[in-house]
């Protein structure tokens, strides 16, 4: 991979920056395109047809989708965090990931609005959300915050996309861009100030369905402990998240892309802010197993059934949680790039579990006494949907990888 | 016209467990109210949209003491931070004046927040388009419209009943109501007189007498959620079959 | 002018940004979302009126108020509140009523002849002349060659003019073969006759009763008229009533009515009429029974005591019906103790004959308490006698045709008390004895389910000609020659007589609430046209120039009788009751129509001139069929559900809808049995299983309840259509068909309430 390849689309590739062959990568995006045709079939027929084409049920109100939503929705929550750490907070090196943390925001947000398009009963009612909204839903919050934050992504990605070579020979574009680049605080503080509220609304989603007792948390005047948990392990998982993809692309291009220290160092942020969520969520579950649950006359194994059963706990807070926080703490770790993959691989899927538990099994347990506890398996749409939305997020990775100059320190690291 | 019954009624519903005998009726009369349709098989009841739905319930023993009893669940209408109108992002749920939770079918965008807030399972999603056999359309109440695909329906205690009830009134020049002038179609159709409706503000009230007996119980009181819709059971287990009971506290009650 | 493409990039993005500030994307965003609000079908809207009818979908005879829409569409069948059985409640069927009438996937729109082979649905539609063309000329024919009688006519209408009408028909034609299928009231008459000496329905009062002790009825799913029993267990749960009702149910299953009872006796399945008897031992042995009515009205006493004496000891009881002795003793003494006490028979919704012996053995319990003609027992009603018909008179051929043995063998010197036995119907006509079946007319039945299609089928092919009066395409109109689409009840006079099982007499009328929406008659309007065309003395049977004429002639028997009200009111309170007053008739009949129903509280009881014999009871249960118990090792019942039509009426979708899955999953009939049960053949929730008899075998998955007595498999009746829209249509299996039965000896009748089956995985 290190030999330059001269390629019919050399010209639009950065200058000076090595890719693969244009056929290798066209083989590459025709195996994407191909899951995103299966995505694209489930889509028109979900479309067409309506969500019978689902598993869901009117006890499975929310499942596969949600929970897909909801995840990578807290995994892209590294684009706002890092923006936050370096326009705002000042946090100079990570300069060198700045980029591609939001084209992962970026590609996690537009994912999620996909997939919720095709979530809801009425998409072309979707914007009623904006027209009707009623203030006192989470949900609206949610609706306004990552539409508008999408905006934002959108506004960030735009100067990176103006960078590629042939664009910026034209003068226009390049002006434009340049600008851009120096307005950049602005929309990442009006970035960290959507995300804060929306990957907390995700949360008080869950928080505040209080005939929920799986679900339920009390809170500060609206805003349910969820709220904040949600907030922590978004902020958690995202840089992870980040840095794991970071770590993939390395290993999938053979090359450096970004220095170590500085994917330890996010790797540092995302350990300390994993301790603090971890301190946060254990003391909420405690209060809830404590107080919450009796308070409605259940009692705390009852909402561990088979399948969804206690390991769920054990595998979402220990496993995918303290463990990775332990191993980000340590350096010598976090400067290896095996372990420290590993570490995120371990952290993000432990949102993914949470954002897991409280979708399904929150709907999975029955709350009245004489009612069945029913599980659910995701049909083949819902699953071509989804996968169909990663294909996606590898596509406009790959694009971007390719022609677009993401990581500064690229030419550099590669001599 | 707005201020015309402003809190002086609030519509509640006691269903005496003892009396039901599971016949259905109550169900297939909100069905043919409130323009339901069916599906050729509708044996998966997870999709099954019933707005009045009848639980079996057993007391578990063994044979020959097991016992099953009906239990008809349409909404509860919760009276305080009703767990489905709050969550709504589109305002398309809403408790009007005399306590009853509507739902505007032309408004809902299919999102199920609802659903997922609901712990009594009463709002069910028109999972397919609803369809009616040839020369069915023909016994469509034009009272109230036939929810389309992608939006969830629930009871509404026959809201357009009261309509009718209250027009009527007004042909007569009143303006309150008479008890039992406007009852939904479950209360009317029930052959055992198990279901009684009325307004609970009103002490004279059947309603409110019943809801005072000690038979009287809710479901998942302890939510807080403050369900209009009481039951009434002599039996110990059915009464203890609508909360959850912690099997501590059963042990205090017993001692 | 060469576009390259930056020139088009930039076209684009332009073009892009331009739509969005025209009003283009929000105003399709708008109109999409609108488009959406009209995806469900358009309502046509009007004004609302009501009409005040009555229910003909079983012989309950409630009250109902159908609710129009510009008076010319039905949109809602209620109850009517001022009817004093149903009093404003109705039960499921009649609120799905609608489901028959509108349905037009299950409707026969025009008179239809059969094309091809039977069986095959090749149908060519024909007119009304021509039809009845066919039919006349066949009945001219078999008058002409002597041969009346061989014209049978199986009517499965409910009791009132239109089945007066039938009857009337076939009698002035010359065929003594009228055949009602099997009703309870057929044994209730025979019970009737036998124990009191007298021809009379068995009415209950239920409401007023207050120890209910029902031998398997499913008082609950559907026994008798639903509504009235329904209102009765409303008392019976009413908390102000100064004695508390007591309901006890003997049955093997832990059903709707077993649930809801008081207390609840496993049986043995089939062991209902000893421990009848069982119970009259111990009544009659400790003198727990009424001795004043006992002595004053009964003879036999004493033969019976030594009979039960002899057989049927509580020791004896207890061990052919495993029920513990002292359960029997103190149901005994609670039974003849208890204040206005009442003992039920007839199993399940009644759909099946039980023995004889059996009712009697039961009926006995209500002689011996006292309950006959008395407030909350049994009151024995004879008919409906406000009606009177113009004499009939007959000529040679019908007198020599009506001379003839019925074909199915009911009221002959082997069964001379039995008025019905449809079910022989089909063997003799196959074996064409006494004599062979030349035309068949079948009115509103369906054997093919009910009995088993090989049973019709055998029959059928020594029937040259079936004609079949049906609303619908069942399994039997299938199979016939000719079909005359029945008009919906909402669409044809119809009336009648008196509520199943109510005891005092009602009159209900229906009316057409528009005329019918196909081409399609009532059988009585049939009926009138084919004694017209036949002409003579049939004719003149019939001096009616329309079908409404029937029913004024019926309703001039009612004003005369200056009996009675209407329902133009709410019901009269307790002891304030009085009979309407009618300046004319007319103004009756304007009212008559208006309201739908016409009811006198004063109840006329029939208690027979003389003594009641308890010598004519049977006290010998009927052999079971000899089985090898190793091969078939469990016992079928079948289970009666109120959501689930197990007659000619296919269930309507509604009711369907809402079976549970204790009943249907998908398409598969679900049975039930207990858990220890299914243990021991390696069965478990859910297990698709064949449950075969010796007369066949269905398909079904396994239901564990622990409520189901072990040994015994209960087997839903309903499901298993081979016809009608795709809600029942090979959904579920038909249990009729795999029924072992006895033949009662006392009746003729083809008992079959328990059968032996084996279970087998598949």
């Amino acid at each position: 991979m290190d030999q330059i390849v001269i390629s019919k689309d050399s010209p639009i590739i950065p200058e000076g920056l090595p890719r693969c062959s244009l056929l290798k990568f066209s083989l590459w995006i025709v195996f994407l395109l191909l899951i995103l045709g299966w995505g694209l079939v489930a889509a028109v027929l979900i479309l067409w047809k309506g969500l019978n084409q689902t598993n869901m049920n009117d006890y499975f109100g929310f499942a596969l989708w949600i929970t897909f939503d909801l995840s990578i929705i807290a995994l892209g929550a590294g684009a706002f965090f890092t923006g936050f750490l370096f326009y705002i907070w000042r946090k100079q090196e990570l300069k060198a990931i700045i980029n591609f943390a939001v084209i992962i925001g970026f590609v996690c947000y537009s994912g999620a609005i996909l997939i919720l398009n095709l979530d809801i009963g009425q998409p072309l009612r979707a914007w009623y959300g904006f027209w009707h909204p009623n203030i006192h839903s989470m949900l609206t919050e949610v609706m306004f915050c990552i539409t508008l934050y999408l905006g934002v992504l959108m506004i960030e990605y735009l100067p990176l996309v103006l960078e590629n070579r042939k664009i910026n020979a034209n003068p226009g574009a390049h002006y434009f861009a340049h600008n851009l680049h120096d307005l950049m605080f602005i929309f990442a503080a009006t970035g960290t100030f959507l995300s804060f509220f929306h990957q907390g609304s995700l949360g008080g989603m869950f928080g505040v369905m209080f005939a929920r007792p799986f679900a339920f948390r009390e809170g500060i005047f609206i805003w349910p402990w969820t709220f904040f948990l949600f907030i922590a392990s978004a902020i958690a998982s995202g840089p992870a998240f980040t840095v794991l993809i970071t770590s993939l692309v390395q290993k999938w291009t053979g090359r450096q892309l970004v220095r170590q220290d500085i994917l330890a160092l996010m790797g540092k942020i995302a350990g300390r802010l994993l301790i603090v969520y971890l301190v946060l969520k254990l003391a909420d579950t405690v209060y809830w197993a404590a107080s919450i649950l009796p308070a409605r006359g259940m009692g705390f194994w009852e909402q561990y059934r088979s399948p969804y059963g206690f390991w769920l706990v054990v595998a979402e807070l220990g496993v995918f949680g303290i463990l990775p926080a332990l191993m980000l703490l340590n350096r010598k770790i976090r400067m290896h790039p095996g372990w420290l993959t590993l570490a995120c691989l371990l952290a993000c899927s432990g949102v993914v579990f949470n954002r897991f538990v409280f979708t399904v099994v929150s709907l999975a347990l029955p709350v009245m006494p004489f009612d069945r506890f029913v599980t659910y398996w995701p049909s083949w749409q819902e699953w071509g949907s989804s996968l169909s939305i990663l294909a996606y997020g590898a596509l406009i990775i790959s694009l971007s990888y390719r022609y677009l100059p993401v990581f500064p320190q690229e030419r550099e690291l590669n001599g | 016209m707005k201020k015309s019954s402003g809190g002086k009624e609030l519509y509640g519903m006691v269903i005496d467990l003892d009396k039901c005998i599971g016949c259905g009726a109550c169900a297939v009369a909100c069905m043919a109210e409130n323009n339901l349709a069916f599906r050729y098989d509708e044996t998966d009841k997870l999709k099954s949209a019933t707005w009045m739905r009848l639980y079996r319930l057993s007391n578990g023993q063994p044979y020959p003491r097991t016992r099953v009893v009906y239990l008809p669940r349409p909404c509860m209408h919760c009276q305080h931070h009703t767990p489905c109108v709050s969550v709504c992002p589109v305002t398309a749920t809403q408790m009007d004046e005399k306590g009853i939770v509507s739902q505007i079918y032309s408004r809902c965008i299919g999102c199920r927040y609802c659903m997922a807030a609901c712990p009594y399972h009463v709002r069910y999603f028109n999972w397919w388009d609803p369809v009616f056999p040839k020369g069915l359309e023909n016994y469509l109440n034009p009272d109230i419209s036939v929810a389309m695909r992608g939006v969830v329906s629930k009871c509404t205690f026959c809201n357009h009943r009261y309509q009718r009830a209250k027009d009527r009134a007004y042909m007569e020049d009143r303006r309150d109501l008479k008890e039992s002038e406007y009852i939904t179609a479950c209360t009317e159709a029930c052959p055992t007189k198990a279901i009684a409706f009325g307004n609970l503000k009103d002490p004279q009230s059947q309603v409110a007498k019943l809801k005072k007996s000690p038979k009287a119980f809710r479901l998942l009181e302890k939510l807080g959620s403050e369900p209009k819709v009481y039951y009434l059971s002599t039996q110990d287990w059915v009464r203890r079959q609508g909360d959850n009971v912690l099997k501590e506290e059963v042990a205090r009650k017993a001692s | 002018m060469a576009i390259d493409r930056r020139d088009f990039l930039k076209f684009a993005v332009g073009g892009a940004v331009g739509t969005m500030l025209t009003p283009l994307p929000w105003v399709s965003m708008d109109e999409a979302a609108k488009w959406t609000q009209r995806w469900g079908p358009v309502l046509q809207r009007g004004g609302t009126s009501f009409l005040n009818s009555v229910c003909r979908l079983c012989p309950g005879g409630c009250g109902i108020r159908i609710r129009l829409i510009e008076q010319k569409r039905a949109v809602k069948i209620e109850g009517n509140p001022n009817h004093p059985v149903n009093r404003g409640g109705l039960c499921p069927l009649g609120l799905a009523g609608l489901q028959y009438l509108y349905y037009e996937e299950n409707r026969i729109k025009t008179p239809l002849k059969r094309d091809g082979a039977r069986g095959f649905g090749d149908w060519r539609p024909i007119t009304w002349e021509e039809a009845l063309y066919q039919i006349t000329v066949r009945l001219k024919e078999l008058r002409e060659k002597d041969l009346p009688h061989t014209v049978a006519l199986v009517d499965g209408e409910k009791p009132g003019s239109q089945s007066q009408l039938l009857a009337r028909f076939l009698k002035a034609y010359g065929s003594p073969n009228y055949i009602r299928p099997f009703q309870l009231s057929e044994l209730e008459e025979i019970v009737t006759q036998t124990l009191h000496g007298v021809r009379a329905g068995i009415t209950l009062d239920l409401p007023r009763s207050r120890y209910i002790l029902s031998f398997g009825a499913a008082l609950l799913d559907g026994w008798g008229n639903p509504s009235w029993v329904g209102q009765a267990f409303q008392e019976w749960r009413q908390e102000s009533q100064k004695a508390k009702a007591r309901l006890v149910q003997i049955e093997p299953l832990a059903s709707t009515t077993a649930s809801m009872a008081d207390e609840w006796v496993a049986i043995r399945p089939g062991t209902e009429g000893i421990l009848a008897l069982g119970l009259a031992q111990v009544m009659i042995e400790k003198g727990w029974f009424h001795k004043e009515l006992v002595q004053a009205r009964t003879i036999g006493l004493e033969g019976l005591r030594d009979l039960l004496n002899k057989n049927y000891t509580p020791d004896q009881t207890a061990k052919t019906t495993e029920i513990p002795k002292e359960t029997i003793e103190k149901l005994a003494q609670d039974f003849s103790s208890a204040e206005q006490p009442v003992a039920l028979w007839g199993k399940g919704k009644g759909e099946l004959p039980i023995s004889l012996f059996e009712a009697q053995a039961i009926h006995i319990l209500n002689i011996l308490a006292g309950s006959i003609n008395r407030p909350g027992g049994v009151y024995l009603q004879p008919g409906f006698p406000y009606i009177s018909w113009p004499k009939l008179s007959l000529d040679k051929t019908a007198e020599k045709g009506l001379a003839q043995p019925r074909l199915d063998g009911a009221m002959s010197p082997k069964y001379p008390k039995t008025g019905n036995l449809a079910c022989n119907l089909f063997e003799n006509a196959a074996r064409k004895t006494p004599y062979p079946v030349n035309l068949l007319f079948l009115n509103e039945v369906n054997p093919v389910f009910c009995l088993g299609e090989r049973h019709f089928l055998r029959a059928l092919e020594k029937i040259p000609f079936v004609v079949c009066f049906s609303s619908f395409m069942d399994e039997t109109a299938n199979l016939a020659d000719l079909i005359l689409p029945v008009s919906n009840f909402l669409e044809r006079w119809d009336d009648s007589y008196n509520c199943q099982g109510v005891p005092f007499p009602i009159y209900g009328l229906t009316k057409p609430v528009f005329p019918p929406l196909y081409d399609t008659k009532s059988s009585g309007e049939t009926i009138l046209a084919l004694a017209k065309n036949l002409g003579e003395k049939v004719e003149e049977a019939f001096p009616f120039e329309k079908i409404e004429e029937v029913f004024k002639q019926a309703a001039r028997g009612l004003f005369n009788s200056k009996k009675g009200r209407l329902t133009d009111g709410p019901l009269p309170e307790a002891g304030k009751y009085a009979p309407a007053h009618f300046e004319s008739f007319d103004k009756f009949w304007e009212q008559l129509v208006a309201q739908g129903t016409w009811y006198d509280l004063e109840n006329k009881s029939e208690g027979g001139k003389g003594k009641w014999d308890f010598s004519a009871a049977t006290l010998q249960a009927p052999a079971p069929r000899p089985q090898s118990l190793k091969e078939y090792p469990l016992w079928l019942i079948p289970q009666s559900l109120m959501l689930l039509q197990s007659g000619y009426l296919p269930n309507p979708p509604f009711l369907t809808k809402y079976l549970g899955e204790e009943v249907l999953i998908k398409n598969t009939l679900v049975v039930q049995i207990h858990p220890e049960t299914a243990r021991s053949l390696s069965l478990s929730e859910g297990s698709p299983v064949e449950i075969q008899s010796a007369n066949g075998r269905i398909k079904a998955l396994i239901h564990l309840f622990e409520g189901a007595r072990p040994g015994c498999v209960f087997v839903p009746l309903g499901m298993g259509h081979k016809a009608f829209d795709p809600t029942l249509k090979d959904r579920g299996a038909n249990p009729y068909p795999i029924l072992d039965s006895v033949v009662d000896p006392q009746t003729g009748m083809e008992v079959a309430w328990a059968t032996r089956v084996k279970i087998v995985k598949v």
